[in-house]
């Protein structure tokens, strides 16, 4: 220990006791305001989906002039880094030491659920739009409330309304990432395939995030389907449809990208690649004059439409703050109870929070993608098709909620 | 050369008692020694053996797995043999992986871990009734140590603590023995090792297993830390931020890996509320290091009393 001498130690007490004293000015302050914990991935996989992320947020905080019930809403930005261990670190330190009792965000179903875990024993709301239906599935609890359509729903809102225009097309091929979203869609995809005597011709299963899908596209192309359904998201998504133009696969069949990214995976396969694919969607803001109206502050605030990702952030922390207003508390308990049941006009129009598994029961949207020459703006990538929603029967969920 | 010396481990035990009264982040510091765990077992391989492993979150991995599913599907495994489990498969997985990846020379040597972490990667990934793939393994208790609860955050991080200290002073000692001495001849100079009558693949072999068994023993402590065991605990990245936490704070010194598990963990945390473009900064920190600090952070410590023990920085690999 004779490294450490008197002047040392006098600097080490001296920082410990300045800590101890700031961490009590912070819980001080906690108690005089709502803490609002907005928590996305800025590094990681999914850091793409972080600035529409923030942007919702504070939209929606700044239409109630960041207040709740009277007292400042402080917003505060945690990094998951798509990382499930980080995610549930952060919101750990932000529940045990900002004094933070409401999260809203997450684009990974992996960070989702384990953040659902924590935010269940620390009785924490959390609200989120990922893809997992495990969520307010198997591994619901009274603490967490999801605002997307289940896969049950995205996979019936797409393929009805598709097999209403072509009901010829009997030969389907899928092209499916081998995680548990991608598995359910599938599992989806058969039920509705045997619904509707479909034969499903071929299915290839991809490792999440694959840099080549020539092989997958080609071997789709080879097995003559009359469509092709991709039950991937976002990069991975983009780049087997960019494939799929530049193989000709659209000249054989068509394509239907059933769980869609929005404006961001629009713009990243661009207005050529999506010509005449359809695709499913939780959001598109020129759909409905709901959607239309839902957008415009966005619009006006970003310079550009609202997309998926920044009407998802955008409700959940609506949804947060009608929640305690309706409850007159700040208590999590009593707001995840106010807002059971709760209906309300939301991005997709009329939208509900089930009460027996906090499933929000909204519209889902089938697109068809424009020609260029078509389209009416750099934003205008889709017409829509249909609206409609499939809310999974009751008897059906796995949820418990106790 | 004596790293083993009771002065600067005592500085270690004393940091490692008073850090959750200056940071008050059990969950982070917990992690941070889990780190630390995970960049000892590396340094060994780099700092004493002068190999690069590429895969050491393989070994994490199949400790984090093994003490998860112990403890999702077992009732009442008592802690420390979920550690001793965890030990186990991840000494077994880096035998293997070890004895295989011994047979290449150079940078063939690294390379092989890094296939062998993406093989370990993708079959976590594959078996999903068994890890619960992409969504993770979860539902892992925590069990209580000789009666006493570690449900509470300040209670794992001081068992994590002890762990952390046991198992770092048994590093140290194995590093001032015989063993240890053979393991430097090696990375100085194999064949004249080979000359001199020592079987050094066995030593090499030895040495890597020993590294997977720390690993492991910090994958089961990282699974219990969360109640889940992450994907992410096996993935490539894992591995990547082993060797930048390994070379950050030097691998000339044992307790280089400390430092920079320390560093990397506490300033990720608090950049990244700072700045959306945090690790542009960690990465701008590491460069300068690598640039001007050849040992490491805890090169300063040398330079700035130079009786400290310290060793010549591994200058290859392989």
């Amino acid at each position: 220990m004779n490294g450490l001498t008197r002047s040392n130690a006098l600097k080490l007490g001296t920082g410990a006791v300045g800590a101890a004293v700031l961490g009590s000015l912070q819980r001080a302050f906690a108690a005089d305001e709502m803490t609002l914990v907005g928590i996305f991935s800025q590094t990681g996989a999914y850091a793409t989906f972080g600035r529409d992320t923030d942007r919702g947020i504070k939209l929606a905080l700044g239409e109630v002039a960041n207040k709740v019930l009277g007292k400042p809403v402080r917003y505060v930005i945690r990094d998951d880094q798509t990382n499930p261990g980080v995610g549930v670190q952060q919101v750990s330190d932000a529940i045990d030491h900002d004094g933070a009792r409401y999260f809203v965000g997450v684009a990974s179903s992996a960070v989702a659920l384990a953040i659902e875990q924590v935010c269940g024993q620390k009785r924490a709301l959390f609200l989120t739009s990922v893809g997992a239906d495990e969520v307010t599935g198997s591994e619901c609890n009274g603490f967490t409330f999801r605002w997307s359509v289940p896969t049950y729903g995205a996979v019936r809102s797409t393929m009805y309304p598709y097999l209403k225009r072509f009901p010829n097309a009997k030969r389907w091929y899928t092209i499916t990432p081998s995680y548990v979203f991608g598995e359910s869609l599938l599992r989806n995809v058969k039920e509705v395939a045997k619904e509707k005597n479909l034969t499903l011709v071929g299915n290839d299963y991809h490792p999440l995030g694959a840099t080549e899908y020539s092989n997958f596209i080609t071997k789709a192309i080879a097995a003559k389907p009359d469509v092709i359904a991709l039950l991937n998201f976002g990069g991975d998504a983009v780049k087997a449809i960019k494939t799929a133009q530049q193989y000709g696969a659209k000249k054989t069949s068509k394509i239907l990208y059933v769980w869609s990214g929005g404006l961001l995976d629009y713009q990243a396969i661009g207005a050529e690649a999506l010509e005449d694919v359809y695709v499913g969607c939780q959001y598109w803001h020129d759909s409905d004059p709901d959607t239309q109206k839902a957008s415009a502050p966005y619009q006006k605030a970003y310079g550009e439409p609202m997309g998926y990702v920044g009407a998802a952030s955008y409700i959940e922390t609506k949804l947060t703050l009608a929640g305690i207003e309706k409850a007159k508390s700040l208590d999590p308990a009593a707001v995840a109870k106010a807002l059971q049941g709760y209906s309300y006009v939301g991005p997709t129009g009329h939208e509900t929070v089930r009460a027996f598994d906090h499933q929000v029961v909204k519209p889902y949207f089938f697109l068809h993608g424009k020609a260029a020459s078509a389209m009416k703006d750099q934003w205008d990538y889709v017409e829509t098709l249909a609206v409609s929603s499939y809310p999974v029967p009751q008897d059906k969920n796995l949820c418990k909620l106790g | 050369m004596n790293v083993a010396r009771p002065g600067a481990f005592l500085v270690l035990v004393a940091l490692v008692a008073v850090a959750p009264l200056v940071v008050h982040y059990p969950v982070l510091l917990t992690q941070a020694l889990i780190f630390g765990l995970l960049a000892a077992a590396f340094n060994l391989l780099l700092g004493e053996l002068g190999f690069l492993s590429f895969g050491q979150a393989t070994f994490n991995g199949l400790g984090a797995y093994a003490a998860g599913l112990l403890l999702v599907h077992v009732a009442h495994v008592p802690i420390l043999v979920a550690l001793l489990v965890a030990a186990l498969c991840g000494a077994g997985g880096a035998l293997v992986v070890g004895a295989l990846s011994m047979q290449g020379a150079g940078v063939y040597a690294v390379m092989l871990t890094f296939a062998f972490n993406e093989l370990a990667f993708y079959l976590a990934f594959q078996l999903r009734d068994l890890t619960g793939g992409d969504n993770g393994l979860r539902g892992v208790v925590r069990p209580e140590f000789i009666g006493i609860s570690l449900a509470g955050e300040n209670a794992y991080y001081y068992f994590v603590a002890a762990v952390f200290l046991v198992v770092f002073y048994a590093l140290l000692r194995l590093i001032d023995s015989p063993f240890g001495h053979v393991l430097r001849a090696i990375r100085e100079n194999e064949p004249r090792a080979r000359a001199i009558g020592y079987d050094t693949r066995r030593f090499k072999v030895t040495a890597f297993t020993i590294s997977g068994a720390v690993s492991g023993i910090a994958g089961a402590a990282y699974a219990m830390l969360y109640g889940f065991v992450p994907l992410e605990v096996v993935n490539f990245d894992t591995s990547t931020n082993i060797v930048i936490m390994g070379l950050l704070g030097g691998t000339g010194s044992p307790y280089g890996a400390i430092v920079g598990a320390a560093i990397f963990t506490l300033l990720s945390d608090r950049l990244s509320r700072l700045w959306a473009h945090w690790p542009l900064l960690l990465g701008i920190l590491f460069c300068t290091v690598v640039l001007t600090l050849r040992g490491g952070v805890i090169e300063i410590v040398h330079r700035l009393r130079p009786s400290t023990p310290r060793r010549k920085a591994p200058l290859r690999s392989g």
